[in-house]
């Protein structure tokens, strides 16, 4: 509907909705109804549906409600996370000064944990080190200058026996 | 004696204080028991529910800041556990038992005679009045039947309801102007009667209560 787009009618139609307008507010919408007329039934409507509404009877509660709240509250058995939320309750109700010495010591703790990091950490890497520094030690590569050689030795004929006695 | 404020009474539940807790809750177990029953449709599912909400409002105090309305929090933990609870019968919808016992309904036109032989007309009214609106209620869709009922409660800023909803501000008045567009709608045949004014008002109505 127009009428709803309109940014004055929309602003006291809201207003409507949670409660009776000023003697103001109520004077501005009878102006704007007189412009707007054919908003008039659209209005009405919305005036019965609002009282409609607040005509809803409340619920009914049992007469021990708060009581069995008050039990369940008492009768919870400690969890962990019980724990943690009363651990950071009492962190929340702390002071400003105890807040700021209880983070600078828990950005200490943290500092000091990746510093023994790092330390471990070196020393695996040296010992790494010092585990292949024991290679430098076996024969360089120039030994292998001949190793072809060598190899084809084991490759050579049989020796010839009578020339060998021939020579002697 | 004025009743203590929500915020002073919680910081003396953060202290451990009971006595605190109980008047709180007796403060607000009507408006919290009409919202989550309204919004479940089930009123002995929403009392377990409603007392839920209590012990986790006890449970979770540290969390709640002085500066901040106690209201809209409550109402915040309190549609959290609806919104689970219908997550919850959308994984594991249960049969009505109604349907398995037809035969031990009485015929309708036996209890309308009943019923108009007893009771006084206004009394009628109202009765068919609620249920009425119940029946549309329970026919919206969950976020609009929240903002509405959210909406009742006249302590509770548009933008407190925003922030319990967790949507902006237009979009919650979207809602309610959707929800309200569809209770018109399929209560329009009653409501040109008229008849519904006749119907006596409760004797516990009173602004600000959903």
């Amino acid at each position: 509907m127009t009428a709803a787009n309109n940014d004055i009618y929309k602003r006291l139609l809201e207003t409507l909705w949670r409660r009776q307008l000023t003697e103001a507010e109520a004077a501005e919408l009878r102006s704007w109804l007189a412009a707007h007329p054919e908003a008039m039934a659209e209005l009405a409507a919305e005036e019965d549906l609002t009282a409609v509404l607040s005509r809803l009877e409340d619920k009914p509660v049992s007469p021990d409600f708060t009581a069995r709240v008050l039990a369940a509250v008492e009768c919870e058995a400690p969890r962990s996370t019980a724990i943690v939320d009363w651990l950071i309750g009492h962190v929340a109700r702390l002071g400003w000064a105890a807040k700021a010495a209880l983070a600078v010591l828990v950005f200490g703790l943290g500092a000091f944990g990746v510093h023994q990091y790092r330390v471990v950490t070196r020393t695996r890497l040296a010992e790494s080190v010092a585990v292949l520094a024991k290679v430098d030690q076996l024969p360089g590569p120039d030994v292998l200058v001949d190793y072809d050689t060598i190899r084809r030795f084991g490759q050579l004929p049989p020796p010839d026996t009578e020339l060998l006695a021939l020579l002697k | 004696m004025p009743a203590e404020p929500d915020a002073i009474l919680m910081s003396r539940v953060k202290r451990g204080d009971t006595a605190a807790f109980a008047e709180l809750v007796d403060r607000y177990k009507q408006p919290i028991m009409n919202f989550i029953a309204r919004l479940l449709g089930d009123e002995t599912e929403a009392e377990d529910i409603a007392q839920a909400v209590f012990v986790q409002v006890y449970r979770a105090a540290w969390r709640y800041r002085e500066s901040a309305r106690f209201r809209p929090w409550l109402y915040t933990i309190a549609r959290n556990f609806c919104l689970n609870e219908l997550r919850r019968r959308a994984r594991h919808p249960a049969e009505p038992l109604d349907s398995a016992q037809p035969a031990q309904e009485k015929p309708p036109a036996q209890q309308l005679a009943d019923a108009r032989a007893t009771a006084p007309v206004a009394a009628l009214l109202q009765a068919e009045l609620e249920e009425k609106i119940e029946q549309a209620l329970a026919e919206l869709p969950p976020n609009q039947r929240m903002a509405i009922l959210l909406c009742r409660d006249q302590q509770l800023s548009y933008e407190e309801i925003a922030v319990i909803l967790g949507c902006s501000l237009s979009a919650t008045k979207s809602l309610i102007f959707r929800g309200r567009e569809a209770l018109k709608a399929r209560l329009k045949p009653y409501l040109q009667t008229g008849a519904w004014k006749q119907a006596k008002k409760p004797s516990n109505f009173e602004h600000g209560t959903v």
